[in-house]
């Protein structure tokens, strides 16, 4: 897929984004020197485990954040520094799906209400038009109309993220970024929701940021998938090829750790030793050394992420091209 | 039964009390397990996966949580007859549980060590030092140095205190093992090593083991046996293969179809519609029929018995299929 | 979507059930809290109807009625005066409780605005704010009252300033503590998300949510202000006689402490009443106010 794309301008490209946190330890590296582009339409995963940085990087590039250094492009626009004013179009274009649909509705908002917050202040609608369109985003997501005006403390997890996903699309953005939406929902309401979330995509021409630990869920929904290791991207390929040739061994090393649900598939797991540790003040080379099995003395310099074969990047000196 | 049970559920209703009227959380469910076993209690939130291991070690708040009816027995004897005093020898001792959660269930002004050793010492009525060597011994089995059996629980790491945890759980070598979602708070990386342990240490103590998941790839990987749990009822009862290569109930069907399969590519997933009915009103029948799709008046008229399909295999649905599904 | 199924689809909208209704039906359920409210609302009544219920007038002296014990003519006894002491407590009650619930309102909103501007913003501001705070903490307030009190003179209203500022820490760090705590919810980034400028968050998202604690302690500030004023009375530096201020009823009745004891327990029994009612009360409200309880 990324050859025909090659000519077009992507709608958002990145380019060694790096947000630092000052703890009291020392710099926190929590997004270390990320790039990567998105071309319209398409989903990007971005998978790894807890305090990977991998939240950070999505809020970074919506602006909730500030980057500590680094670029921003979204539809060739450097947004990487905006004024407030310049903010209200970022915030129209681009929104975001939080992970917990527990704290990240206002417990003392009705749904209507909640879902009237971004069309009243990103569109200015009002009256009449802002009722209409609340319930038109109702019906979008499946929200029953019976809902307005009850409060999310009533409701359960499944519709409570598609409040959230109301909001989101409320404004019609080009491009969301979804912080782990389903991770808090049953596997019947998760399903519900993916498929709502592609219908969705299909419908509107969307582009997605889609961050999850679970490996499953990113496949399925994703085209391109970044795998990230403390505060880096280690890996970056098309979706199909990441299941079908992992290059990295901390990719490989994660995939391997998923419970199948094949019963007769003979176990061979591959198990990491080690936890993963905070990125803080991180000596240069790969961080993934000390719990690589394959670690040499190379691995102590920096890594060049570099593309191996057509659409596959990786940070590894251990891969060799073919 | 004739087999070597060493817990036997049967008919066990549980209910919450609360303002807004009766919480039916566990309605009916029998089940039972062979020593040395591991069952998978499977189910989505609100199952009454928990509660059923709560009532177990008789540790359900009281009130609002009330058990209405059923006998539950370990080995042979009825924990519902038994004195609390008795009930407390057995829990830690006979009976462990491993919470969901690693990081509230160390307590955090005490050392790591002295909390393992602290169930050696009230069990086993061993001395001090006897407790705090084999609580170091623990220590090492669950792959955690002795030497930091003088480290407080924050300065670990979210796997390491869930190893802590299992430590505490197995200190005094329980014959049966209660894992309540042992490895949802857990990266995938870590919850593999705490698999691998438990599958390990369960072999190796020959304890058998109740598993409470949500996670399919998790019963896959370390059960024998398989409840499948919707809305406080056993909707699907059998072995691992029954569930995973001949599954029945349309519920499970469904569940299964619902997962993103690493090894297909699906455009779409297919979904059960609907949500979880309200557990203060549940239909009269079978539970699942308001979503389901095969759902008849009939299935709305009373409880639906479990049917054994194969030997072992049970399924509590009116439309059984001549042959169930694989993943 | 034509006009038509939208007009359909939305008559059947259930009306909006405000958080309040809620806290008020839960409320209802809590019998201490109810009694709390009876005996508040009985004491409000008596106040607002003084004219109508009391016997006589508050400043009505019959010199040769003083020192009466209580009796069906004079129900709590007559004073130094003659002056009947029931009626008194009525009139009474309207500068105490008008006191108190000025003072309160007074600390509660000074308190909100500078806590929530400190949990905000973080930082410097927070910083300078909250040590000027710990300097008046530093002081006891009953101190601070009075230090404000003498300074802008002895009357009512410097009585009901005194008593407000001398509280505003409190609330202060209370909304501050609150603020902190909330605007960690993922719902304050998401209504970033949606463009809400930071007065918006702080307005609609975060002190609506911070609000329970602060109506909580309303409650029990009133009945602590209500104490302060009648010390600031009892040492004259609030109500000035005749004004029948219940502080300022005991301070005159301490004179007579051992002969006419009921001089000064009457109005120390409607303080008392009226203290406990509203804690009663506010530990009523206190847990109506949580909207994500549902028991």
């Amino acid at each position: 897929m990324s050859q025909t794309n090659q000519n077009e301008t992507p709608i958002l490209e990145v380019q060694n984004l790096k947000k630092y946190f000052n703890v009291s330890a020392g710099t926190l590296h929590a997004v270390d020197d990320v790039s990567f582009k998105i071309y319209k339409g398409k989903t990007l995963g971005v998978v790894g485990e807890s305090g990977c940085g991998k939240s950070t990087l999505g809020r970074t590039v919506l602006h909730l954040l500030e980057s500590t250094s680094g670029k921003i492009f979204f539809e060739g626009k450097d947004i990487t520094k905006v004024n407030r004013h310049e903010l209200t179009q970022v915030r129209r274009d681009m929104q975001f799906i939080f992970q917990d649909p527990f704290s990240s509705l206002n417990p003392r908002k009705t749904v209507g209400e909640a879902i009237a917050d971004p069309l009243m202040l990103l569109k200015g609608e009002k009256g009449s038009q802002l009722f209409e369109d609340v319930i038109r985003m109702m019906d979008t997501v499946g929200l029953a109309r019976r809902l307005y005006n009850t409060y999310p403390h009533e409701l359960d997890g499944g519709r409570r993220q598609r409040i959230g996903i109301a909001r989101a699309i409320s404004v019609n953005p080009k491009f969301i970024v979804c912080d782990e939406p389903v991770s808090a929902l049953d596997v019947s309401i998760q399903a519900q929701v993916l498929n709502l979330m592609l219908d969705l995509q299909e419908a509107n021409d969307l582009t997605y940021i889609f961050i999850t630990h679970d490996m499953s869920v990113v496949k399925y929904i994703s085209d391109d998938i970044c795998v990230m290791y403390l505060g880096q991207v280690v890996e970056k390929c098309p979706s199909d090829e990441l299941f079908a040739n992992p290059l990295h061994p901390y990719t490989q090393a994660l995939l391997s750790a998923i419970p199948l649900l094949d019963i007769d598939q003979e176990v061979k797991h591959e198990i990491l030793q080690g936890e993963l540790t905070s990125p803080i003040n991180p000596k240069p080379g790969c961080r993934f050394a000390s719990r690589c099995k394959y670690a040499t003395a190379k691995c102590k310099e920096p890594q060049e992420f570099r593309e191996v074969s057509d659409g596959h990047f990786v940070a590894c000196c251990g891969v060799t091209g073919q | 039964m004739a087999k070597d049970n060493i817990l036997e559920i049967e008919n066990l209703y549980v209910e919450y009390d609360t303002d807004d009227g009766v919480v039916k959380a566990v309605n009916g469910v029998s089940l039972s397990l062979e020593r040395g076993e591991t069952l998978g209690l499977v189910g989505e939130t609100g199952a009454g996966k928990t509660t059923i291991a709560r009532s177990i070690l008789r540790i359900l708040p009281v009130p609002p949580a009330k058990v209405t009816q059923g006998t539950i027995r370990f080995e042979g004897q009825d924990l519902g007859k038994i004195s609390e005093a008795e009930m407390r020898k057995l829990r830690g001792h006979k009976i462990a549980m491993i919470f969901q959660d690693p990081m509230s269930a160390l307590n955090p002004v005490y050392t790591v060590g002295s909390q393992i050793a602290e169930g050696i010492e009230l069990h086993q009525k061993v001395s001090k030092a006897e407790a705090a060597k084999r609580a170091g011994e623990m220590l090492e089995m669950v792959g955690i140095p002795r030497e930091r059996y003088t480290d407080y629980p924050n300065q670990f790491s979210g796997g390491m205190k869930q190893r802590a945890v299992i430590a505490i759980a197995l200190a005094c070598n329980p014959d049966l093992l209660l894992a309540d979602e042992p490895t949802t708070a857990l990266d995938v990386t870590i919850q593999a090593q705490v698999l691998e342990l438990m599958e390990q240490l369960r072999d190796k103590l020959g304890t058998s083991l109740i598993m409470i998941t949500h996670d399919f790839g998790i019963v896959a990987r370390i059960c024998d046996r398989v409840a499948v749990v919707y809305a406080g009822q056993v909707m699907e009862y059998g072995s691992k293969k029954d569930i995973f290569k001949d599954c029945r109930h349309p519920y499970t069907m469904g569940l299964f179809n619902s997962l993103p399969k690493l090894d297909k590519n699906e455009k779409r997933l297919k979904t059960i519609p609907g949500l979880m009915p309200n557990p203060m009103d549940l239909p009269k029948g079978c539970p699942f029929a308001p979503r389901c799709q095969n759902a008849t008046e009939e299935c709305m008229k009373g409880r639906i018995e479990p049917k054994e399909v194969t030997p072992g295999h049970f399924v509590s649905c009116l439309y059984i299929p001549e042959r169930g599904m694989s993943v | 979507m034509s006009a038509n199924t939208m007009a359909a689809g939305t008559e059947a909208l259930p009306k909006k059930r405000g958080l309040w209704q809620n806290a008020w039906k839960r409320l209802k359920r809590n019998k201490r809290a109810m009694v709390g409210m009876y005996i508040m609302l009985a004491i409000l009544l008596l106040a607002i109807f003084a004219p109508v219920i009391a016997p006589y007038g508050y400043d009505d002296q019959v010199l040769t009625e003083a020192f009466q014990s209580p009796s069906l003519k004079h129900l709590c006894g007559t004073d130094n005066f003659g002056r009947d002491v029931f009626s008194r407590l009525l009139y009474g009650g309207r500068i105490s409780l008008t006191l108190g619930l000025i003072a309160v309102a007074l600390s509660t909103i000074v308190g909100i605005i500078v806590g929530a501007i400190s949990g905000y913003y973080g930082g410097a501001v927070d910083n300078l704010i909250m040590r000027c705070m710990d300097i008046m903490q530093s002081i006891p307030s009953i101190l601070l009252a009075i230090a404000i009190a003498s300074t802008l003179g002895g009357s009512m209203v410097n009585c009901m300033i005194a008593i407000g500022i001398s509280s505003v820490p409190l609330n202060a760090r209370l909304m501050r503590g609150m603020m902190l705590s909330v605007r960690q919810n993922e719902y304050v980034e998401a209504a970033r998300c949606a463009n809400a400028s930071d007065l918006r968050i702080m307005f609609r998202e975060i002190i609506p949510n911070a609000m329970s604690p602060m109506i909580v302690n309303m409650t029990l500030g009133y009945a602590g202000a209500l104490l302060n004023a009648a010390a600031l009375s009892f040492i004259g530096l609030g109500a000035q006689p005749p004004s029948p201020e219940w502080g300022a009823m005991i301070t005159a009745g301490k004179t007579y402490i051992t002969r006419y004891p009921y001089l000064i327990t009457a109005p120390g029994v409607a303080i008392m009443l009226t203290v406990i009612s509203l804690n009663l009360f506010g530990d009523g409200i206190r847990d109506a106010l949580d909207p994500k309880m549902k028991q």
